[in-house]
């Protein structure tokens, strides 16, 4: 019969290693100063490019290639002065004159 | 050029960690995180200082090995060292930082089950890590033996709430913020962690 506490009593949970504290002050330290020699400028470009002159002849082919097609003249294409336009029948057939006779639809006991 | 150290003017204390950290402890983690954040390395220690043990045991208790909760305890300290500009918002240092360590737990327990090596159910039974034994008294040494076998048959989410709530005496809210959970959640994983323990244990409440 114990309390949530009593369980562990007289027990301790583990503790770090000594030489963890050197360790990971070191790590954090080295971190830090990388962190400083690096601005966020840095990171964004890519400096992984070992030729840095194909990275700018890249960018120098793409403005060029823009400027062509901006302003290359275009080739006009004509367009004929009339259009034909085709007339459309149904199927020739003449109006039946009956089809349209009104009807005139008198209710009873109207006069 | 010489960084300046900064002390953030210090706003209220949050309460719920005031139970087990001293105001004057959590204002020496707050001056430290100030002056790192103004880019003193410095200040690393004071903070590895006042919680390094607390981060170590979490991660110790979540994945059950040693190894792996040294790596926990480099990986939050050097993110405390390049997150720099984040620090002057931290209100809690103590949550703060076991909240990172929490990821970063979560985090490697991830990619051990990608890479497929060992799964998150067997790594608590190779090298246990939960609890410090004294030798020199053999009736705590079998208990701690128990203990920590019991504590590697909870599931880690269980083991981690319990070590939040029992060793660090935090409350609920503040187990269920760490572990990013409502305090329902946490308060039932403490629960029913113990309940489990007890059982495995063969003790009875009182």
């Amino acid at each position: 019969m114990k309390k949530n506490h009593e369980l562990f009593a007289g027990l301790r949970t583990a503790s770090p290693p000594d030489d963890l504290r050197d360790r990971v002050l070191d790590a954090a330290r080295r971190s830090a100063e990388e962190r400083t020699t690096v601005d966020r400028h840095e990171i964004r470009r890519p400096v992984g490019i070992h030729h840095p002159w194909v990275w700018r002849a890249a960018v120098l082919v793409l403005l060029l290639g823009h400027v062509l097609v901006s302003f290359w003249p275009k080739p006009r294409t004509e367009l004929p002065e009339t259009l034909a336009v085709r007339q459309m029948r149904s199927a020739e057939q003449p109006e039946a004159p009956e089809a349209v006779a009104l009807v005139r639809v008198v209710p009873l006991g109207f006069p | 050029m010489e960084p300046t150290p900064v002390i953030e003017p210090l706003r209220a204390l949050p309460s719920f960690s005031k139970r087990t950290m001293p105001k004057r402890s959590q204002l020496e983690a707050l001056v430290a995180l100030a002056n790192l954040a103004a880019g003193d390395a410095s200040a690393l220690e004071p903070l590895y200082d006042l919680f390094a043990k607390d981060l170590y045991g979490l991660a110790a208790w979540r994945s059950g090995s040693a190894e792996e909760a040294a790596d926990v305890v480099q990986e939050v300290f050097v993110r405390l060292a390049l997150q720099r500009d984040r620090l002057l918002e931290v209100r809690d240092p103590r949550a703060y930082v076991l909240t990172m360590g929490h990821r970063i737990t979560l985090d490697q327990a991830r990619k051990k089950l990608r890479r497929r090596t060992v799964s998150l159910e067997e790594s608590p039974a190779l090298d246990l890590a939960y609890l410090e034994t004294d030798t020199s008294d053999a009736e705590r040494t079998v208990d701690a033996a128990r203990a920590e076998r019991a504590l590697s048959r909870l599931p880690a989410v269980q083991r981690e709430a319990i070590y939040l709530h029992i060793f660090l005496e935090m409350t609920f809210a503040a187990v269920g913020r760490v572990t990013r959970v409502s305090t329902f959640t946490a308060a039932t994983r403490v629960r029913l962690g113990l309940r489990r323990l007890r059982r495995l244990l063969g003790v009875e409440r009182r």
